[in-house]
C-alpha cells in the first residue's frame, strides 16, 4: 500500500511536470470516456437499464421488439442492443427473444475503439452486442440441457443431443451430476472436464479410466485441468489408482509435466519416491525436480543430494538440482556449496550469476 | 518481493482513479463482479517443458537456464528492473562469428517478448523458437545451419516485473475510471501492460493501479511525438520521463549489443493480439522493400497474419521504429493471434480484451507455427544463398571435374579447379553444393518449409561452345534432378543438388569445347542465389551488399548463378550477361522449344543452340570479371 504521504509526494510531482506539457494529447484522451458517459445518459439506454435493473422481462421483451433486427447504425443504439442482449441471459426464455439473439449474434460491431496495443491500434468492440448475443445464447442452450437432463434423470433415459460445455457443467449439481454418470451413452465420447468430475467424485478405476481416454482424445487440451486432475486422483489414498496414473503418464510424455507439477503439491510417500524417480530424466528432471522443491522436505533431499552425491552426479542433474534451489530462495545453501573448492568452476560461476553476483 | 517506493511522476489529477472494482474472470455462469470469458481462465502452470498452457515465470526461467546448459546458447544478464529482477538474454550460435565456410561475418537476429506484462502468448512464443534451437541444434538441417551461420538473441521476458504481477492475479482485473479509457477497459492484475514503476503488487492499492510506463512508448526516434502515447502517468500507453527512461528499454538496446550491433539484420518484438506484423518504413527504398518481402515469406508460413507498415517520418515510441531507424535493419511488431475479434475468433463469448487471454487449448499449435515463422525470418537474413562448389564424376568413379569457391585471404572468395579439356561420353553425376540446406526435409522426403510454395527443384543448364564454337545450351530435366540425402549431404541436408548426366560417345557433351554450369534456385525461402560467389554477400547500411544478380549487379533479388566452368580453359564467370541466364529462379522459363536428340544426352538433356553472338557476349563479359 501506498502511504498518504507517498500520494501527496505523486500528486505534487504531477503538477509540476504536467504543467503545459501537452494539453492536446490530454484533450485527445478524454473524448472517449466523455463520449461514453454521454451515451450511458441517454432517455432510451436509461429505461432500458431500469427494466433489467426491475427484472422487468415484459418491459424488456417489448423494448425488444421495438428495437428489431435491423443493424445499429449508431452506438446508442447499439448499447441499447448491448444491455438488452446481456439482460437476457437472465431472462424467462421466450422464442421471439431466441430469434432477436439470433440476429444479433451476426450483426457486424457497429462501435469499436481503438485498443493502443504494440502503438498500432487494434479495434476492439466497445459495446459487442454480438457476442452479448452469443453468451446469451449459450447460457439458454445451458438453462435448456440443464433441464432436459433432471428430466432426463427422473426417467432414466439419455435425453439425446446436447452441448456438453462448462456452462452446462456449472448448471448441474453434485448429485444430479452425479446421476448422470450410469446414463451416459458408452459409445458416446465424454468431454474432459465432465469426465474428470465424475473420476474425481469416486476416483475407482473405470471413472479414472475415462477421464484417461477422454484426455487423450479431447481437442481442448487444458494444463491446468490436467494438473488439477492428477492432484486431485492422486491424492484420494487409492494406491492403485495412483499406480494407475502413473502407467498412464509413461504412455503419454506430454502428460509427464503436469503429472509432476501434481505430485509436488501432495505430501504423500508415494508422490515423493515417484518425484525421485523422475529426478534424473532427461528431458522432465527438471520438473521433477522443480516440484520437489516445492515443500521443505523437497529441498532437503535435493541439498542432500548434492552434499553427498554432487561429484558423481552427472552434470546436468546437479546443474538442474541448483538451478531449482536458486529459484527456491536457497541462497545461503548455494553460497556455501560455491564456496567449497570441491564445487566445479563452471556451475560456481553460474550459480554466484543466478545469485545476483 | 522488493518493493520500492519510488515517487510516481505525474500522477495527474485526470489519471486518478476512482470507484475502482476487482472483477474476475470466470468461464462461465458469472455472478457479481465476474466476467465470463466461455473457456477456461488460463492460470499460469509450473511446468518447465512447454504443455497446453501457460508456464509460470519461475519455470520459464529454469526452462531457459536449462537449455543455456547447450555449448551453443549462452545466458547473458541485460539488466536489472525497477523491482530488482534480472533480465535475462540468451543468445545461441557457435563458437565463432564467421560463416561455416570462413568466408565472412555471420548476420545477428534479435527476437524479444513479454514487452507487454498481460500478453502471455509472448513469452511462450519466445521461448519457443530458444527450444527449437536448442532441439534442433545438431539435426544436420535447418536448425543446425542457423545455429552455424547466425547469431540469435532471445530476450523471452523483457517486462518481467509486470509479467509476474499478471501472474500473481491471473483472474483478476481492476475496473477502474481512467478518464482516457473507455469505461469497460479492465487494467492492472491480469490486465497489466506496463511496467511496474511507482506501483506496488496489491491489487487493491488504488492509487496505484494505473501507473507504470509503457516500455513500448518509450524509445527514440519518436518518443512524446505521438497521441498514441502519453505524459500521463495514469494513460495505458504513458511514455516515461524520457526517452530510455526505463530499464527495460535499456535492456533491449543492451541485448542489441551483447554480440555485435553492426552485425544486426532482424529485429522482432512479440506481443499479442490481432493476428499482423506491424512494420516500419524509414523511406530508404531498399530497406522498405527487403522489410516487405522478408515479412511475405515469414507470413506465408502463418495462418493469415497481416502486413501493416507505418509509413517512415512518423512513430509512437516503440521498439520496432528504434531498431529500424537506428540500424535500417527490416524490425517488425508481430501481433498474435487471435484477430480484433478476440477469443469469439475460438467461439467463445468475445467479451472485450479477451484477446490477451488466449486459450491453453491454442499455444501449443501457436507456439509451432510462429517460431517455425521467425526461425524462417533468421534463415532468410541469414543472407543468400550461394554456390559453393561442384564435381562431376564419371560413372567408372574418375572424378573430371572438381571446383570450389573458398575463402579468399582478406575477404571474398575465390575459385579454385580442375577442369578437363573435354569430357568423357558415358553416365556421370554433378553435385552442386549450396551453402544452406536448400530444402526443408521431413522423414527423408524433401518437402516445402510451412508455408512455402518454392519449386522444389532449380532450374540448371549448361551453357557453352562446341568444338565448332557454335553455342550449345542444355536444361537438365526435374527428373534427372534430386535433392541430397543425409548421407550425402555435404554440410546439411538437402544441401547438395544431385544432378545424374548421360552422353553418348561423339556427341556434343563430349566435345564440347567450354561448358559452364549455370544454376538458378531459391531457397526455401524462396530467396535467389547470390549469383556471385566472389563477394560474399553482407547487411550494410539498410541493404544487401556483395549479392549480385544474373548480370552481375548489386541487387536485393540476386538471380542465376554461371559460377563454375566444367569444360575449358579460364574460369568460370560468375555472373554472365544476357538472357541465357536470367530467368526467373526455379521458373524453368527457359522458352526451350526446340529438344534436338542426336543420341546426346539421351533420356537426359534437352538440347537447345544459339548460335549467335554468343562467343561475343561471352568474351566482352569476362574483362569484368572479380574475383
Amino acid at each position: 500500500m501506498m502511504s498518504s504521504m507517498q500520494r501527496r509526494l505523486n500528486l505534487a510531482a504531477a503538477c509540476v511536470c504536467l504543467a503545459g506539457v501537452m494539453p492536446g494529447a490530454a484533450m485527445a484522451e478524454s473524448v472517449s470516456a466523455v463520449r461514453h458517459a454521454a451515451l450511458q445518459e441517454r432517455p432510451l439506454v436509461r429505461e432500458v437499464e431500469a427494466s433489467l435493473r426491475a427484472e422487468d422481462w415484459a418491459s424488456v421483451y417489448q423494448r425488444i421488439e421495438a428495437t428489431g433486427t435491423e443493424i445499429p447504425t449508431n452506438a446508442e443504439q447499439e448499447l441499447v442492443a448491448y444491455r438488452l442482449a446481456t439482460g437476457l441471459q437472465a431472462a424467462p426464455m421466450a422464442e421471439s427473444g431466441r430469434r432477436w439473439l439470433q440476429a444479433v449474434a451476426q450483426w457486424p460491431v457497429v462501435t469499436t475503439e481503438a485498443l493502443p496495443d504494440a502503438g498500432h491500434g487494434i479495434q476492439v468492440p466497445a459495446f459487442p452486442a454480438t457476442h452479448a448475443a452469443r453468451t446469451a445464447l449459450r447460457v439458454w442452450q445451458a438453462r435448456d440441457d440443464a433441464q432436459r437432463l433432471r428430466d432426463a434423470i427422473s426417467t432414466s433415459q439419455w435425453p439425446g443431443a446436447l452441448s456438453p460445455n462448462g456452462e452446462l457443467l456449472a448448471r448441474l449439481g453434485d448429485a444430479e451430476f452425479d446421476a448422470l454418470y450410469a446414463l451416459w451413452p458408452s459409445k458416446r465420447q465424454m468431454p474432459a472436464d465432465w469426465a474428470l468430475r465424475w473420476a474425481s467424485s469416486r476416483p475407482d478405476a473405470e471413472r479414472v479410466e475415462r477421464w484417461l481416454w477422454a484426455e487423450s482424445q479431447t481437442d481442448t487440451p487444458s494444463a491446468q485441468r490436467r494438473q488439477r486432475g492428477f492432484a486431485s486422483l492422486a491424492s484420494a489414498g487409492d494406491a492403485a489408482v495412483f499406480d494407475q496414473l502413473a502407467a498412464a503418464v509413461r504412455a503419454h510424455p506430454d502428460w509427464t509435466p503436469l503429472w509432476l507439477a501434481a505430485l509436488g503439491e501432495l505430501s504423500s510417500l508415494e508422490a515423493r519416491r515417484e518425484l525421485r524417480w523422475w529426478a534424473g530424466d532427461p528431458q522432465f528432471g527438471l520438473d521433477a525436480l522443480q516440484a520437489q522443491a516445492r515443500s521443505e522436505s523437497g529441498r532437503e533431499w535435493i541439498r542432500e543430494q548434492i552434499v553427498a552425491r554432487g561429484d558423481q552426479a552427472p552434470e546436468q542433474v546437479l546443474r538442474r538440482m541448483l538451478i531449482v534451489l536458486v529459484h527456491a530462495g536457497e541462497e545461503a545453501f548455494l553460497r556455501d556449496w560455491a564456496a567449497q573448492p570441491s564445487s566445479p568452476r563452471p556451475l560456481k560461476t553460474e550459480v554466484l550469476a543466478w545469485l545476483g553476483d | 518481493m522488493a518493493r520500492r517506493l519510488i515517487p510516481a511522476l505525474g500522477a495527474a489529477l485526470l489519471a486518478m482513479p476512482v470507484a475502482a472494482t476487482v472483477q474476475t474472470y470466470v468461464e462461465s455462469n458469472p455472478g457479481t463482479n465476474q466476467i465470463a470469458l466461455g473457456y477456461p481462465v488460463p492460470e499460469p502452470v509450473n511446468s518447465v517443458t512447454p504443455v497446453n498452457g501457460f508456464r509460470a515465470y519461475g519455470s520459464l526461467l529454469a526452462r531457459h537456464r536449462d537449455l543455456a546448459a547447450s555449448p551453443v546458447i549462452r545466458e547473458e544478464r541485460i539488466g536489472t528492473t525497477t523491482e530488482g529482477r534480472a533480465i535475462w538474454a540468451y543468445v545461441v550460435g557457435d563458437a565463432d562469428t564467421r560463416l561455416a565456410d570462413g568466408s565472412g561475418s555471420e548476420g545477428v537476429v534479435l527476437f524479444n517478448g513479454g514487452i507487454h506484462a498481460r500478453e502471455w502468448a509472448s513469452p511462450e512464443v519466445a521461448t519457443a523458437v530458444l527450444e527449437a534451437l536448442a532441439a534442433g541444434a545438431e539435426d544436420g538441417g535447418f536448425t543446425e545451419f542457423l545455429v552455424d551461420q547466425v547469431e540469435i538473441t532471445i530476450v523471452p521476458v523483457l517486462n518481467v516485473d509486470g509479467f509476474i504481477q499478471t501472474q500473481r492475479t491471473p483472474t483478476q482485473v481492476l475496473r477502474t475510471t481512467f478518464s482516457g479509457d473507455p469505461p469497460s477497459w479492465p487494467r492492472d492484475g491480469r490486465m497489466r501492460r506496463k511496467n511496474m514503476r511507482g506501483v506496488d503488487a496489491e491489487l487493491t492499492t488504488e492509487s496505484d493501479a494505473l501507473l507504470g510506463v509503457d516500455v513500448n512508448r518509450n524509445s527514440n526516434p519518436f518518443w512524446a511525438q505521438s497521441s498514441q502515447s502519453s505524459h500521463q502517468t495514469g494513460s495505458l500507453v504513458h511514455h516515461g520521463s524520457g526517452p530510455g527512461s526505463e530499464p527495460e528499454t535499456r535492456a533491449i538496446q543492451a541485448a542489441a549489443e551483447l554480440v555485435d550491433a553492426n552485425r544486426l539484420r532482424f529485429f522482432v518484438d512479440i506481443h499479442s493480439f490481432s493476428r499482423v506484423f506491424f512494420g516500419v518504413n524509414t523511406g530508404h527504398a531498399r530497406r522498405d522493400a527487403i522489410t516487405r518481402s522478408l515479412v511475405d515469406a515469414v507470413r506465408a508460413a502463418t495462418t493469415g497474419y497481416g502486413y501493416d507498415p507505418t509509413p517512415a517520418g512518423v512513430g509512437i515510441g516503440s521498439l520496432d521504429e528504434y531498431f529500424a531507424y537506428s540500424y535500417q535493419i527490416p524490425a517488425y511488431t508481430l501481433e498474435i493471434e487471435p484477430g480484433g475479434n478476440g477469443a469469439a475468433d475460438y467461439g467463445h463469448n468475445g467479451v472485450t480484451h479477451d484477446g490477451f487471454i488466449l486459450p491453453e487449448s491454442e499455444i501449443s499449435r501457436v507456439r509451432q507455427e510462429l517460431s517455425d515463422a521467425l526461425l524462417l525470418g533468421a534463415y532468410r537474413q541469414s543472407g543468400p544463398p550461394v554456390v559453393l562448389a561442384s564435381t562431376l564424376q564419371a560413372g567408372t568413379g574418375d572424378m573430371v571435374y572438381a571446383g570450389d569457391w573458398i575463402p579468399a585471404a582478406t575477404s571474398g572468395r575465390s575459385e579454385t579447379s580442375t577442369r578437363p579439356d573435354s569430357l568423357p561420353a558415358g553416365e556421370m553425376t554433378l553435385r552442386i553444393v549450396f551453402d544452406r540446406p536448400m530444402r526443408a526435409v521431413d522423414g527423408g522426403s524433401v518437402v516445402q518449409y510451412r508455408g512455402q510454395s518454392i519449386p522444389l527443384l532449380p532450374t540448371v543448364r549448361l551453357v557453352g561452345l562446341d568444338a565448332d564454337g557454335q553455342n550449345i545450351e542444355f536444361a537438365v530435366p526435374a527428373g534427372m534432378m534430386r535433392w541430397s540425402a543425409a548421407a550425402e549431404s555435404t554440410r546439411y541436408q538437402a544441401d547438395t543438388l544431385v544432378v545424374a548426366l548421360s552422353a553418348a560417345a561423339g556427341s556434343e557433351l563430349s566435345t564440347a569445347a567450354q561448358l559452364d554450369l549455370v544454376v538458378d534456385a531459391q531457397d526455401l525461402s524462396g530467396q535467389r542465389l547470390d549469383a556471385n560467389p566472389a563477394t560474399v554477400a553482407t547487411w550494410s547500411d539498410g541493404a544487401w551488399s556483395g549479392y549480385e544478380d544474373a548480370d552481375g549487379r548489386e541487387s536485393d533479388q540476386g538471380g542465376a548463378s554461371a559460377a563454375f566452368r566444367l569444360v575449358g580453359a579460364g574460369l568460370a564467370e560468375p555472373a554472365p550477361s544476357g538472357g541465357a541466364v536470367s530467368s526467373g529462379g526455379g521458373s524453368g522459363g527457359l522458352g526451350l522449344g526446340a529438344l534436338l536428340g542426336l543420341g546426346l544426352f539421351a533420356l537426359a538433356l534437352r538440347i537447345q543452340r544459339r548460335r549467335r553472338f554468343f562467343s561475343a557476349r561471352r568474351s566482352g563479359s569476362r574483362s569484368s570479371r572479380s574475383a
